[in-house]
């Protein structure tokens, strides 16, 4: 751990640790919250809300500790005699850290609300792996939880990929082509969805494409190790083109 | 073991930042960097941080490529920015570069920001200028690394924090000898400190030399203006002013021999070497 | 002392050490300050220092103590009374002969100056 990327790796663990421990804080009491909330307005009769932000929650810590991190943490290192490269992969590792210390410190906190309310509390405390892979009850063991976690992982890691995919765009991109994409791409999303959804309705390839994308949920669906291997291959993806729009940027001060 | 900068050019758009820019950083040295605004010294040390890529050219720190580990963690950058998180304090710097730089002295370092009265507690984006010069002066003359690189380090200083730096730095220098490369327009200031020193002008390197070599060559000789002219005929004159009767002229060369009646001679001090040289560049 | 232009400094610090064993406040086998503090003192290179002390060392007026420092060698004052002796004909007569001539004064005008500056220094 005496190597440049050791140390790297510790700074940004120390950093990343603070967010972490806040998010676990945040998943213990929510729940909590909406319960005592639930009592509060409606008492005794009050009809079941669940809970089922869990695998979401991990995914968006993850997009945005990727997509804040990279500049910031390229900035200090560099002032600290860290080469990019070294930076670079002590974010990777990091973020893999960070996302695994999330999504186990959130099944744990699952599995814990699960055996303190028991099966007819008015809160069901559920997730997304939960609903697609292993439903409950069977679903509700300790070994789906765990199985729930390293999905969750790597939803998280893959999504921090995305996220500094994202920040080194925008990092090499000029100030007119940052405007550009930031406005293009909501206008294609708002003006495009529905002759979007037009041509996969009525076009023969329309309808093709929209087989081939269900042929593919479906396969994610099989199995929790199936969307596992292809979210390891998409953050790895969105980290290799990362890694090359980094290597010629400038680092450059904040402001 | 050396900094050298091979062949090095940089290209912003259609400005030419630096044009085939050979230099070594020899250790145990002090070196000026000395140049106007815009003359590429900042671009020079941005490459050799690994802050940006050159266009073409070799860098390397003890043989190492600028921008690896290796050579990241020879040298320490204090520059005009600052490149810390925004919401980091003082204190958690100084904790970064103990981890980073194992021969960081971190009680020199608490000794300086008292000395400086730099207070520990501030978020640095809140510091002023001048305490942001500080602050990263401090770090600089604590890290211990075998080549600090000063960046118009006094930027906003009082002239009190000014002397400190300067005193601080020498007794920094000989106590445990290293490489310091200053580079700064406040040429005047620094004369005295540089051992070494390389004038840079619209990314071109103008002088590499021992900055004894360069003022002992350098004179001002004044007297009537036909009796100068007489004189200064055939010799290596790089300036001239006039005023009214009386000329001045700025002549390369030894110095020794007797001037006839009439004429005065006195060395000329680098601000000034480098201010006629900049002139007589301007001219061509 | 203040460093000024005119001079390479570390002639500059060679003088003033002179001055100060010449009268008397750096005495003889007392220790000279180190290189470190000519350097933070004046804020010059130290390299420039050590030149500057070089010339006392080389003149035989100082010495080295290996792990201590620099002191004034004995002989040291005398030494230089010396040397300045000899330099005095060099230094003082003949730029006051060259500056006398420049400003157009007769032999004569400039003996007259002379006694007056004898006169008036007392004894």
């Amino acid at each position: 751990m005496n190597t440049r990327f050791g140390r790297a790796f510790r700074y940004e663990m120390q950093n990343y640790f603070r967010a972490v421990a806040v998010l676990w804080l945040a998943m213990a009491l929510i729940p909590a919250a909406m319960m005592a909330l639930a009592y509060f307005l409606a008492g005794e009769t009050a009809a079941e809300s669940s809970f089922n932000g869990y695998s979401m929650a991990v995914g968006m810590f993850g997009l945005v500790l990727g997509m804040v991190g990279l500049r910031e943490n390229q900035r200090v290192l560099n002032q600290n005699g860290v080469s990019r490269r070294s930076a670079f992969l002590a974010d990777v590792a990091a973020l893999a850290v960070a996302a695994l210390l999330v999504a186990v410190g959130v099944s744990v906190i699952m599995g814990i609300y699960r055996a303190v309310l028991g099966s007819g509390s008015h809160l069901l405390i559920t997730d997304l792996y939960q609903l697609i892979y292993e439903p409950a009850p069977a679903g509700n063991g300790v070994g789906a939880l765990a199985r729930g976690a390293v999905l969750s992982t790597v939803v998280g890691w893959m999504l921090a990929a995305l996220g500094q995919f994202c920040s080194a765009l925008y990092w090499r991109l000029s100030k007119f082509w940052t405007i550009l994409i930031s406005v293009a791409v909501p206008l294609a999303l708002i003006f495009g969805s529905a002759p979007l959804l037009t041509w996969l309705d009525t076009t023969s390839a329309g309808r093709a494409a929209v087989e081939a994308l269900a042929a593919f949920g479906r396969f994610l669906a099989a199995s929790p190790w199936n969307a596992a291997a292809v979210l390891l291959a998409m953050g790895a993806a969105f980290f290799a083109v990362t890694w090359l729009l980094l290597r010629r940027a400038m680092i450059r001060p904040a402001k | 073991m050396a900094i050298e900068f091979q062949h090095i050019t940089k290209t912003f758009g259609d400005t030419r930042a630096l044009e085939d820019v050979s230099l070594t950083f020899e250790e145990g040295k002090i070196y000026g960097l000395l140049g106007n605004n815009g003359a590429g010294k900042s671009t020079l040390l941005n490459i050799l941080t690994g802050r940006m890529c050159q266009d073409g050219g070799t860098v390397t720190v003890d043989g190492a490529p600028a921008g690896s580990d290796a050579a990241l963690s020879r040298l320490f950058l204090v520059g005009e920015k600052n490149l810390y998180p925004d919401d980091m304090k003082v204190k958690r710097a100084l904790d970064t570069a103990e981890l980073f730089y194992p021969d960081f002295d971190r009680a020199y370092a608490e000794n300086l920001a008292k000395q400086f009265e730099l207070p520990l507690n501030k978020k640095i984006n809140s510091l002023s200028t001048g305490y942001g010069s500080i602050f990263r002066i401090v770090l600089g003359l604590s890290v211990n690394t075998p080549y600090v690189l000063f960046d118009e380090p006094v930027l906003g200083l009082d002239a009190q924090h000014r002397d400190l730096f300067y005193k601080l730095l020498v007794r920094k220098y000989a106590e445990s000898p290293c490489t310091m490369v200053i580079s700064t327009h406040l040429i005047a200031e620094v004369a005295d400190l540089i051992e070494h020193t390389v004038i840079i002008r619209k990314g071109r390197i103008l002088q590499d030399a021992p900055t004894e070599a360069l003022t002992a060559a350098c004179w001002a000789v004044s007297g009537p203006a036909g009796l100068v002219d007489g004189w200064a005929a055939g010799r290596d004159v790089f300036a001239s002013s006039v005023l009214g009767g009386l000329k001045t002229v700025c002549v390369r060369g030894e110095g020794t021999e007797d001037l006839p009646a009439g004429l005065e001679r006195r060395r000329v001090g680098l601000q000034e070497y480098f201010i006629s040289l900049m002139e007589e560049e301007d001219q061509r | 002392m203040t460093l000024t232009e005119d001079r390479p400094i570390f002639q500059q610090i060679a003088e003033q050490l002179e001055e100060a064993i010449l009268s008397g406040a750096y005495p003889e086998e007392s220790q000279v300050p180190s290189i470190t503090e000519y350097s933070v003192q004046y804020r010059i290179n130290p390299a420039t220092a050590l030149k500057g002390i070089n010339l006392l060392v080389d003149a035989g007026l100082l010495y080295k103590k290996r792990g201590v420092g620099m002191f004034v060698a004995s002989g040291a004052r005398e030494k230089l009374r010396q040397s300045r002796r000899e330099r005095f004909y060099q230094d003082y007569v003949q730029r006051m002969v060259r500056e006398a001539r420049n400003l157009g004064l007769t032999d004569q005008e400039l003996r007259t100056l002379l006694e007056r500056g004898m006169e008036e220094d007392g004894h």
